[in-house]
């Protein structure tokens, strides 16, 4: 990019609440995604996800189309597919979507925000009115008190015909996915885990199961954590950086995420 | 103290004052399958290691980029034990899932005693002169300066190394075209294995932020897992993108396809590899990539065929910078040969030479450069780096997995007395079929050029003029065979080939044969390069044309996947090349304002993957067209 970019509300993660309020106002807001997925609390956490109904039309239209395409069956959705269909429908509304790119660091002025964020071409320079933050632990790691706990999951495959003995698998809970034979398999770690000490601790547990199942196999791995928030109803904040931060990942599935950003209006 | 930052593409040196937090022998930024090799090892030597990832995972384009073939010879992993014991780093072949790589990398660096940094970038690169000293990260927007004894930029892209000051030379000669992206997930198909496939690609040029995010966005977009049916169910997506070519580092050694097809002596090996040359483009547009690249992939259709490489240790090391090494895919490999010298046992070896040459010249208190050489390659061998590889040279292998002898003249000829069609089998599964032994009697009358003495040369040549003087059928191939040795004689039978193709040729020397690579599309990249001034005229009018006349009875190919439309701009796009070349060498006006007339002329053409309007891209080519001069 040899100009800036502007922009009237710059939103931090591609989040699915982050695709909600774009796709109401494509032309003023631009999204700022780390990676190259789109709603990865939700399509990169493997997680099981139960769909709430949605409420608005749009909500109804996307769940009717998820279920269209085999990404949703019952309540259930298999989560690796949502964020292809999301760039679908974000470049269909016309929305504005940087990847690969992150934020840096940001000056205010009166009028608006100058942020430096770092791209594939280095760094570059955005100006917008007000930044929202849709990512799970908030820019700058404003949220880190918010969070109650994070969880890794991972898909599993095969048969389980024997679970180890209760207290065995601490912290860890099954459940089916949507495909013949998924499990997905969920490893509570703390709030303040690190990749690597959750990663350690999935394929403990992992391993403890497979000498009950020596057939088991990990199908994958999740890419983004699980979060679970405090108590106390929708996380809403704004930081001491300025920016109101809003974690998609507070939500339990992404059209209810989605819809939130769509309806979402500022004070 | 200065500080190098990259900012909207162009480098950028300025006055800094670090705040260094830490300090370490060796920062690895980028843990891709190279620097996840690199950081282990360094680490597991004992120097003070930090492994930096942009992402959440090790492995790079092996884990998160889910390349991953189950029922495969998969990635070899190292051995911890003998890492931490032996200093010795063997390659077992274990076929590890996604997941327990992940796993196993995990515990190694437990093991080994490495520091990780995930979710973290560098933002700028401390020097004090031309020295790295240290980095600048930044991990969610909190920065902080780490001080480095050594820096090992594995990123793949060089992002590192341009923060330093180094230079970075992009892709191919004529416009910096780099291969394709890819996006791959991991399906289960209609049988219930589960395989990776990679997505839709998308040519990678030389690009902003917003372009590389469209070109991603677009990949996403046309990705059939949007359809999660039972037949291409998507179990996990990369969260990486497939970037096979980002540009070198321009380093104290480079290597190019000649080097290695030549056999040059390559000093200081740090190890050795025989690979395919494994170039994807979309675009399909060969007439503008490397020589060295046309002439393997389309005069002589090599692709079932691999080549023998040595990586030099210079090609780890960039100009004018120190305590910097380039252990990655951008390493000093030329463009014609970076597509095949990437592969992920290739990246795991030179990961673990530069924790190599990174221990000894702590150990030893030297500069990278002055690293002995003797030192590393003790070290190298006794990782196993530098085993050489089962196969060498370019040869072909029997169904009983033997390799073949060099092929003579006589197996030469034989072999180009039949319709020559492309190979179908890939490397690893070469046969030694009609097809394939074309294609290397091809290889091989080329690669006589930079093997064969000057008297062998010409008596293939004599050869191959004598079997052209037959005409009929077959004389077509040893026209192009004449052509790859430079050969002028090849000149008459290639111009009649363009003159009267197909049926129209009185001497029967282009058959129309199904599923084979015209001949007449060879005979107008040859014409260029043997410097022809009687095929201007030829050239001139096939253009004129549009190639329609020249394309109208070549066979639709289905296997080779050819429209009217692709072979059309094969054509247009090898002659207007071969035109360029030649009216620099004899310049006519008259010839000259005919082209740029015609460039003006509005004129769509759909071709490559993609079937995009690639009009614009030939008429490109005029633009460095000759200098007019009144004949």
């Amino acid at each position: 990019m040899k100009t800036e970019i502007h922009c009237e509300t710059l939103i931090l993660g591609g989040s699915a609440f982050a695709c909600g309020m774009a796709s109401r106002n494509p032309e003023n807001c631009l999204i700022l995604e780390r990676g190259i997925l789109l709603i990865p609390e939700f399509a990169s956490a493997l997680h099981p996800i139960r769909v709430a109904g949605p409420r608005t039309q749009t909500g109804k239209q996307i769940l009717r189309e998820l279920e269209r395409r085999g990404i949703v069956r019952g309540e259930k959705i298999h989560p690796p597919p949502l964020s292809d269909y999301f760039v679908h429908w974000m470049h269909q509304k016309k929305c504005r979507l940087l990847l690969n790119s992150e934020l840096i660091n940001l000056e205010r002025s009166d009028t608006d925000v100058c942020a430096e964020i770092f791209c594939i071409d280095g760094l570059n320079l955005i100006r917008a009115e007000r930044i929202i933050d849709t990512t799970a632990e908030g820019w700058r790691n404003r949220g880190r008190m918010f969070i109650r706990g994070k969880a890794l999951c991972a898909a599993v495959c095969g048969t389980i015909s024997r679970l180890p003995a209760e207290g065995e698998l601490r912290c860890a809970s099954f459940s089916t996915g949507i495909l013949p034979g998924e499990h997905l398999l969920r490893v509570d770690v703390p709030a303040d885990a690190t990749w690597h000490e959750a990663r350690l601790r999935l394929h403990d547990i992992f391993r403890r199961l497979q000498q009950h199942n020596p057939r088991l196999s990990l199908g994958g791995e999740a890419t983004c954590m699980v979060y679970e928030y405090e108590d106390g109803g929708p996380i809403r904040r704004t930081t001491e950086d300025g920016i109101l931060w809003i974690p998609s990942a507070q939500y339990q599935d992404p059209v209810t995420a989605f819809e939130e950003g769509l309806q979402w209006r500022s004070a | 103290m200065e500080i190098g930052i990259i900012q909207r593409g162009t480098f950028r040196r300025m006055e800094a004052r670090p705040d260094f937090k830490d300090s370490y022998d060796a920062v690895i930024v980028g843990l891709g399958t190279a620097g996840t090799e690199a950081a282990l090892c360094a680490a597991a030597f004992g120097l003070k290691t930090l492994g930096v990832e942009k992402q959440i995972a090790m492995g790079g384009q092996s884990t998160l980029g889910c390349v991953w073939f189950p029922g495969k010879g998969a990635v070899p992993s190292p051995d911890p034990a003998k890492v931490l014991n032996n200093h010795h780093t063997s390659f077992p072949m274990q076929r590890l899932s996604i997941p327990e790589r992940m796993d196993l990398y995990e515990r190694e660096a437990d093991e080994a005693g490495l520091d990780l940094s995930y979710e973290t970038i560098v933002l700028g690169v401390y020097l004090e002169d031309h020295r790295v000293k240290g980095i600048r990260l930044c991990r969610n927007g909190v920065v902080c300066d780490i001080a480095a004894r050594i820096v090992m930029d594995c990123t793949g892209n060089g992002s590192v190394a341009r923060m330093a000051g180094c230079r970075m030379i992009i892709g191919r000669k004529f416009d910096h075209g780099q291969a394709a992206i890819s996006k791959a997930v991991f399906q289960e198909n209609s049988s219930g294995g589960q395989r990776p496939r990679y997505g839709f690609f998308r040519d990678n040029p030389v690009c902003s932020a917003q372009e590389y995010s469209d070109i991603i966005e677009r990949i996403s977009r046309q990705w059939p897992a949007l359809w999660n049916g039972r037949a291409s169910r998507v179990l996990l997506e990369a969260a990486i993108p497939g970037m096979r070519e980002e540009g070198h580092v321009e380093t104290e050694e480079v290597i190019t396809l000649r080097d290695c097809l030549a056999g040059k002596p390559i000093p200081h090996p740090v190890f050795h590899t025989f690979e395919p040359l494994d170039l994807v483009r979309i675009d399909e547009d060969w007439a503008f990539e490397d020589e060295d690249v046309q002439t393997w992939k389309v005069l002589c259709g090599l692709h079932c065929f691999g080549f023998f490489a040595s990586l030099p240790y210079g090609a780890l090391l960039p100009k004018n910078v120190d305590a910097l090494l380039v252990p990655s895919k951008h390493f000093g490999v030329a463009h014609d040969a970076g597509s095949g010298i990437r592969m992920i046992a290739d990246m795991r070896k030179t990961g673990i030479a530069a924790a190599c040459a990174a221990v000894l010249s702590i150990r030893l208190g030297v500069a990278l450069k002055q690293v002995p050489y003797d030192r590393l390659k003790e070290m190298l061998d006794s990782c196993g780096v530098t085993a050489l590889p089962r196969k060498r040279e370019m040869t072909l292998w029997s169904s009983r997995g033997t390799p073949l002898k060099p092929f003579s003249n006589e197996e030469i000829i034989a072999a180009l007395k039949q319709d020559v069609t492309p190979p179908d089998s890939w490397i690893f599964r070469a046969k030694n079929g009609p097809r394939e032994r074309a294609a290397y009697a091809y290889g091989s009358v080329w690669t006589a050029n930079f093997r064969r003495s000057p008297e062998e040369r010409k008596v293939l040549a004599e050869m191959l003029v004598s079997e052209m003087g037959k005409k009929g059928r077959f004389a077509g191939n040893f026209a192009v065979a004449l052509g790859l040795l430079g050969d002028l004689r090849a000149c008459p039978v290639l111009r009649e080939m363009v003159r009267k193709p197909g049926a129209e040729n009185p001497d029967g020397c282009d058959p129309v044969i199904p599923e084979a690579y015209p001949n007449r599309i060879k005979a107008l990249c040859l014409l260029g390069r043997l410097g022809d001034r009687e095929a201007i005229p030829l050239l001139r009018d096939l253009v004129l044309d549009d190639a329609q006349r020249f394309t109208a009875d070549l066979p639709l190919n289905g296997k080779q996947k050819k429209t009217r439309d692709q072979y059309r701009f094969d054509a247009l796009s090898f002659a207007l090349f071969s035109l360029v070349s030649l009216l620099w060498q004899y310049p006519d006006s008259s010839v000259r304002d005919s082209l740029l007339a015609w460039q003006k002329r509005p004129f769509v053409l759909l071709a490559g993957r993609n079937q995009y309007d690639c009009a614009p891209m030939l008429k490109r080519i005029l633009d460095t067209l000759g200098p007019s001069r009144r004949s």
